[in-house]
């Protein structure tokens, strides 16, 4: 009869006892790994089951409570610091993060009080930019094609004609709204990215996904944002070396994502990278929903 | 091997039965609330710029339709969001009726290693039939 076998909250897939005795004597199967067949009321590890007894001696079933992040197991604004700048310098530890949805949920709301301040900061300085940054980017694209130039221009001059300047209200309640929406946006983001890893081959639970998603995407984005206020400052003295250093920082805050989420889902870089890809065509392709979502936001806001 | 299983809820796996239902309604909902508030969507950034549907082209159209209960249209303008939507339904249906049953089974695909890359291609295939269905048939 097929076994079921899981390990770390994934299926493993089906196998039947002799698969399940080889992978057992390679090491590709682990004492602790649990296993199901029908009949059965629940799962139960491995090394339970007297049939494989004889295999090899089975490791011990490893401690439920071991946790990389020290976030998870003693919520503390002290440990909270040590987990965002864990992302940052050792994302290795995020391989034996717990990763549960609750305690990643409450992280990134923490973390992004932390960064209330600068946050808020950013968001003006941002909407200041804008105009001067979409000037630049209409002097490039003149050179390839006048007419998406035409088109930015006239969209630039719509945009100020109907809204002005926004007013500090308006601001306020704008990063007030992303603050609020920002991580359930992230554990969306988690959840799309979670076929994608299985079309890579990464057999992950969709929790850990969500889970790593959030904590890494949030986590950085709190620890890296004196750079994107700095990046943002320089705007003022030079919109266009803003604009190319804001791409650099994109690309390496994907990097560094990717890394980090190699770790907390057991795949490596470069998966982690190509789910994070396959997630941009996919907002690219659905109308940039985020976009149209934060719009619609600012349409209330504004009444 | 690609079969359906009813099997108990691995620990540590994410329980999917409990929050589909409850997302499944909100989303309803909230496509409800953004469509009676602002009438339409955006169009396709993705077709204005190169005038080629993309995979969620329709998709709007595909829900008007399903509310109207013209499934032939809402099957026709986008298979993908119509299907989704129907297992997803099916799936937050099966998923009420077992916990009011008191049954702790999970409903799950399995596949064995072939299955998987079956299923790997079947997709692929899929997505690439759906986008060339969209391409041919889905009016601006």
């Amino acid at each position: 009869m097929e076994i079921h076998v899981a390990r770390d909250g994934a299926a493993l897939g089906v196998f039947s006892p002799d698969e399940v005795r080889a992978g057992l004597a390679e090491g590709r199967f682990r004492g602790s790994d649990l296993a199901w067949r029908a009949g059965m009321s629940t799962w139960t590890a491995l090394a339970e089951w007297p049939e494989f007894g004889s295999v090899t001696s089975f490791a011990k079933v490893a401690e439920p409570g071991a946790t990389g992040i020290e976030w998870e197991t003693s919520p503390s604004f002290g440990s909270l610091l040590k987990g965002l700048l864990m992302v940052l310098l050792r994302p290795s530890a995020l391989a034996q993060a717990r990763l549960g949805f609750g305690r990643s949920l409450g992280g990134a709301y923490l973390a992004l009080l932390v960064g209330l301040v600068p946050f808020v900061g950013l968001v003006i300085l941002n909407s200041q930019l804008e105009a001067r940054q979409m000037e630049v980017l209409a002097e490039v694209a003149e050179s390839f094609n006048p007419d998406i130039a035409a088109g930015m221009r006239e969209a630039l001059a719509e945009s100020q004609d109907k809204s002005g300047e926004p007013g500090p209200g308006i601001l306020l309640c704008g990063a007030t709204c992303v603050l609020t929406l920002l991580p359930l946006f992230v554990a969306l983001a988690g959840l799309i990215q979670w076929p994608f890893y299985r079309l890579l081959g990464v057999k992950a639970p969709v929790e850990r996904v969500v889970s790593g998603e959030l904590l890494t995407f949030v986590w950085l984005f709190v620890v890296l944002l004196p750079l994107s206020l700095l990046i943002s400052l320089l705007g003022f003295a030079s919109p266009g070396a803003s604009l190319l250093l804001g791409f650099l920082f994109q690309a390496l805050f994907l990097v560094l994502q990717a890394l980090a989420m190699g770790h907390a889902v057991g795949c490596g870089f470069w998966r982690a990278l190509g789910a994070k890809l396959l997630l941009a065509a996919t907002f690219c392709a659905c109308c940039c929903c985020i976009s149209m979502l934060i719009g619609a936001a600012g349409a209330l806001a504004k009444g | 091997m690609i079969r359906l299983v009813r099997r108990p809820l691995i620990p540590g796996e994410f329980d999917a039965e409990r929050w589909l239902p409850p997302l499944f309604l909100a989303g309803l909902a909230a496509a409800w609330a953004y469509l009676a508030w602002f009438g339409s969507t955006p169009g396709c950034l993705f077709r204005r710029l190169t005038d080629v549907p993309c995979l969620a082209c329709g998709g709007t159209r595909c829900v008007r339709s399903l509310t109207e209960g013209d499934l032939v249209a809402a099957l026709a303008y986008n298979p993908a969001v119509f299907l989704g939507l129907l297992v997803a339904g099916a799936w937050s249906l099966w998923s009420v009726v077992a916990r009011l049953r008191g049954d702790s089974l999970r409903l799950r695909l399995v596949a064995d290693a072939r299955g998987e890359r079956r299923l790997r291609w079947g997709l692929a295939i899929g997505l690439v039939l759906h986008w060339m269905w969209l391409a041919w048939t889905l009016p601006r």
